[in-house]
């Protein structure tokens, strides 16, 4: 037998389940110095393989089957007290709830419609590798998609493309993160009133700042459906948008039709403008960096995301008040110094390049529109949402703070006049971003350059975006009406 | 044939399948000794748990039973002898489901043993499994003394004759109600049949009690039976087999018709597959072990015990019996729930007789589908006791395990080629 | 105007009901919204590897090693 003391305790008449007592014995066994512990009902056959284990005294050797033995052996007396406390303790304790735990969920697309039989919508989410596969399953099942992975292959986004026509299903993306289905905000998206404009959108931030911008001036969003940013390109030719503009079209709630996209393939251009002819509702296009397309009498051309609204609004133009480029004036700065605009709206980031150019601005980025870009400008507009960002780090959107160090270099570079950001809110943004922008500015030291901000959301968002344009005024930010606003501001910031 | 055209002859015929097993109509009908009742079970055969394997591979527990077993029928004198016989190739080894029966753990079935029958009166079908010894020290776990044999041959001529005539006199015991009834009074029917145990013996008592005139015997019967937490472990074993055996061999299914395992080997067989095993080694149970013992004890997963688990019960009614999910995990009410739930996923639907109060009623999850086996990742759960990795020395714990993925995906693979789209 | 099909019209008439595959912070949003969802725990198919080990706390869950491609490949030709 082991070394050590051994000893037995005896429960008459406590009863307690074998697998519970088990249970006990493994937990007493884990403390420190105790080499063995066993509770049992003291059964005949439970005795005998106590006895055989060498922990059947003469103290427990006449316990019968309705009492309960506590055997423990441990290296020395102070062990095996603790062990006995820690045995008698286990042992009142049992009674009392299990404990909250979090629910169950499927495994599975066939589980989960078993729990949930009216689902209509499937959102797939899945690394890119997998993420056609669970769509598939989805549109073979009945449900439309919201594709949100990326890194999905242009030759399954055609093949699912097609089968969502075929089972008259929309399939929105893939690198699809935003949609607004019967006032319902899917993904990243705004709390905007329901009214009578419809939005169809190749990107996000595309079509959350049209969005807002429509519901701040009054109005209201029938539906906002997102396509992906290929569904323009010569591959796919434009199935899902030409799927959601049927939708739209026969939506007795829609009246107004607006179309945000990149520029797109020339032939699939032709074919979106023939179905906007066949329209009777009124349609605006904004394809940021594209120049004049020919539309149809019922459509005009947008050249911002904030002409776009405006334009959808019956022309209700709203430009940026005069007193934000006075704030903005009012401020210290640079003559001649440099632009850098930091932005985690791809959309925006595009907007504002636009407006720059407009403006005979040029510029470096890594995303650039067609027919800007200009390195030897020393400005700068980068969008931190692009993939070589984000790669192993979280979109700026859900995490702010990856804006921080370029932000923060940019305040510390004596080249820099004039800083150009987004602040994006909604559903499945950071809670607070504002705020992030406002800690790394309350954290320069000395001159800064001027900052300029626009915040695309809403007073319903979860942020609340007064709070959130309080927060950046605050910190000495710049806060325009618009994204296009704020980069205007910039332009001529740097014209005067 | 098509993508499509197959997976519509997959769900066809597994729906066909899952019709089987609902239509069962499982009747614990008697008591019989094996070389009489099992065709082709003659000479010096022995039927083990598992797919085939021979003496070299067998870990163990299962060779000790097999000399315990020798010892048994009298065809050595003594285990040395026995072991010997056995290396030498002088009996000859086949798996119980080769012959319509099955066992717990090492499984062992020789001629002269007596075997409970259950009768799938729907189907025409017969179902054989030996008695259960009861716990500590027996065959099933590979104990092959003096006291064990003294019981199996007590088994063979005292217990067997009397229950088989009063399960005769009573006409069988129709198994599917007790199995409803035992989920809703906590048993899994794999790890814990306390319940239906008791149920059972409720309903024999009185036909045992017409059968057996000496009152002493007739004690001893009722002690047996009720000292034994497990004995209906073998009943709801043989009720497994008579399930499944008609779902064999349904041309385009890929429902799971047998899990089991040798102590070596884990191996299934498919339906739409035929009587091909697809095995794969067996895997380590985790659980909790009796005083004295550790997992360094334990013999790998072992038994045809799991043909439990194939219709619908063991690991995948869970959630009727709270108590055994302590084995494993947390160890909370709702783990158990979440089990049941796991194996939900890998079925193709839900037995509406075998329902679980704690899932609002639902039934157990049943029809093994291999495809969702491997789809979702999520192998079965099997509720298990554990044997000590040497012979003669009994169970040493319980716990769960997992049935090994290779099994699923070898058969997958072959399904495919079968459908015609590999 | 044109007919739009059925499905894409139920899913504009509201209400959305959402299956989440991936991402939870999805499901969590829309349920603070009030719009029913379900959220599905997804692995990669045919994940990878041996069964090994016993069944944690996520009961007999598979690390989400990578699937197998031509596992993958048959599954989908079995319909699964």
């Amino acid at each position: 037998m082991s070394e050590g003391a051994a000893a037995t305790r005896t429960r008459a008449g406590f009863y307690l389940d074998s697998v519970a007592l088990m249970r006990i014995s493994r937990e007493v066994e884990g403390l420190a110095g105790v080499s063995a512990a066993s509770l049992m009902m003291a059964s005949p056959s439970n005795k005998e393989l106590l006895r055989d284990a060498g922990l059947l005294d003469a103290a427990s050797d006449g316990a019968g089957p309705n009492d309960l033995v506590i055997a423990i052996r441990a290296e020395g007396g102070d062990a095996l007290h603790a062990a006995f406390e820690a045995a008698e303790a286990a042992l009142a304790g049992r009674s009392g709830g299990g404990g909250q735990r979090q629910g169950w969920n499927p495994r599975s697309l066939e589980t989960a419609l078993r729990a949930l039989p009216a689902a209509n919508l499937a959102i797939v989410s899945v690394p890119g590798e997998f993420a056609a596969r669970e769509a598939r399953r989805a549109l073979e099942r009945g449900l439309n998609v919201m594709l949100f992975s990326d890194n999905v292959a242009i030759g399954d986004e055609v093949a699912l493309k097609a089968l969502a026509r075929e089972r008259g299903l929309l399939m929105m993306g893939p690198d699809c993160g935003t949609a607004i289905i019967a006032g319902a905000p899917i993904g990243f998206a705004n709390a905007v009133p329901r009214g009578d404009i419809g939005l169809i959108a190749a990107s996000g931030t595309g079509l959350q700042e049209v969005a807002c911008l429509i519901a701040r001036a009054g109005g209201g969003i029938s539906h906002g459906i997102g396509v992906g940013g290929r569904d323009l390109g010569a591959a796919v030719g434009g199935a899902m948008t030409l799927a959601a503009l049927d939708a739209l079209d026969c939506d007795p709630a829609t009246r107004r039709i607006v179309l945000i996209s990149k520029p797109p393939d020339p032939g699939t251009a032709r074919r979106i403008a023939a179905r906007i002819a066949d329209s009777d509702k009124r349609f605006t296009l904004c394809c940021i960096g594209m120049a004049k397309m020919d539309l149809p009498p019922n459509a005009a051309q947008a050249t911002t995301l904030r002409a776009a609204a405006e334009d959808a609004r019956a022309g209700a133009g709203a430009p940026e008040p005069a007193r934000t480029l006075r704030e903005a004036l009012g401020r210290p700065h640079r003559k001649g110094g440099a632009l850098r605009g930091l932005y985690s709206g791809g959309s925006l980031c595009a907007e504002a390049q636009a407006v720059l150019t407009d403006a005979g601005i040029g510029f470096a980025s890594n995303v650039p529109i067609p027919g800007a870009g200009d390195a030897r400008s020393g400005h700068s507009l980068i969008d931190l949402g692009a993939d070589e960002y984000t790669r192993g780090r979280p979109h700026p959107m859900i995490e702010p703070a990856v804006r921080d160090t370029p932000l923060a270099a940019a305040l510390a570079d004596p080249a820099v006049a004039v800083v150009l950001a987004d602040v994006v809110l909604g559903h499945g943004a950071h809670p607070d971003p504002a705020g992030r922008l406002a800690a790394v500015l309350a954290a320069h030291e000395g001159e800064a350059p001027v900052v300029i901000a626009s915040v695309c959301g809403t007073e319903a968002d979860p942020q609340i975006r007064s709070d959130q344009v309080a927060a950046l005024r605050e910190a000495g930010i710049v806060v325009a009406e618009s994204n296009a606003g704020a980069a205007e501001t910039a332009a001529a910031l740097l014209a005067g | 044939m098509t993508a499509g055209d197959a997976a519509a002859a997959v769900e066809a015929a597994n729906a066909r399948a899952v019709e089987r097993m609902l239509a069962a109509d499982p009747v614990l009908a008697d008591v019989a000794v094996a070389g009489e009742a099992i065709a082709g079970l003659e000479g010096r055969t022995v039927l083990h748990a598992g797919p085939p394997i021979g003496w070299p591979d067998m870990c163990g527990p299962m060779r000790g039973a097999v000399a315990g077993a020798i010892v048994l029928e009298g065809w050595a004198d003594d285990l040395e002898s026995a072991g010997a016989l056995a290396a030498a190739g002088g009996v000859a080894f086949h798996p119980n489901h080769r012959f319509d029966a099955v066992g717990p753990m090492t499984g062992l079935t020789t001629p002269s043993m007596p075997v409970m029958v259950v009768e799938n009166r729907a189907f025409g079908n017969r179902a054989f499994c030996t008695l259960n010894e009861g716990l500590g020290k027996v065959m099933r776990f590979g104990g092959n003394d003096a006291e064990v044999l003294a019981r199996l041959r007590w088994l063979a001529d005292g217990f067997g004759p009397a229950f088989g005539a009063a399960l005769r006199e009573a006409g069988g015991i129709a198994l599917k109600p007790l199995i409803a009834r035992g989920l809703s009074m906590g048993d899994e029917m794999h790890q814990r049949n306390v319940a239906c145990t008791s149920l059972l013996l409720r309903a024999i008592a009185p036909a045992l009690a017409r059968v057996v005139d000496d009152r002493a015997a007739l004690a001893r019967l009722f002690e047996f039976i009720g000292g034994n937490d497990q004995f209906f472990l073998n009943v709801a074993m043989a009720m497994g087999k008579a399930i499944m055996d008609p779902v064999r061999g349904i041309a385009g299914s890929s429902v799971v018709t047998a899990m089991s395992r040798n102590g070596t080997m884990f191996g299934i067989r498919v339906s739409g597959l035929g009587d091909r095993w697809f095995t794969a080694p067996v895997e380590m149970p985790r659980g909790l072990y009796f005083p004295g013992f550790s997992e360094a004890d334990a013999n790998p997963d072992m038994g045809d015990s799991t043909i439990v688990e194939t219709v619908g019960l063991g690991g995948f009614a869970m959630a009727a019996a709270p108590a055994v999910a302590g084995f494993v995990g947390a160890g909370t009410a709702a783990d158990a729930l979440d089990y049941t739930r796991a194996m939900e996923e890998i079925a193709v639907a839900r037995n509406p007789e075998w329902t679980i109060p704690a899932l609002d009623f639902a039934g157990v999850p049943t029809g093994i589908d291999i495809r969702k086996v491997v789809a979702s990742g999520q192998a079965p759960t099997i509720n298990t006791g554990i044997a000590h990795r040497e012979a003669g020395i009994g169970q040493v714990g319980a716990g769960v395990v997992r049935a090994p993925m290779a099994c699923f995906e070898q058969a997958l693979q072959a399904f495919a080629a079968e459908m015609g789209v590999a | 105007m044109r007919d739009r099909p059925q499905p894409i019209q139920d899913l504009l008439d509201g209400p959305v009901a959402v299956v989440n595959v991936g991402l939870a912070r999805f499901a969590r949003t829309l349920e603070g919204q009030g719009i029913a969802a379900v959220q599905v725990d997804w692995r990669p198919p045919a994940g990878g590897g041996p069964g090994g080990g016993g069944p944690p706390a996520g009961v007999g869950r598979r690390p989400p090693a990578g699937g197998d491609r031509r596992l993958i490949d048959l599954l989908d030709r079995l319909g699964a």
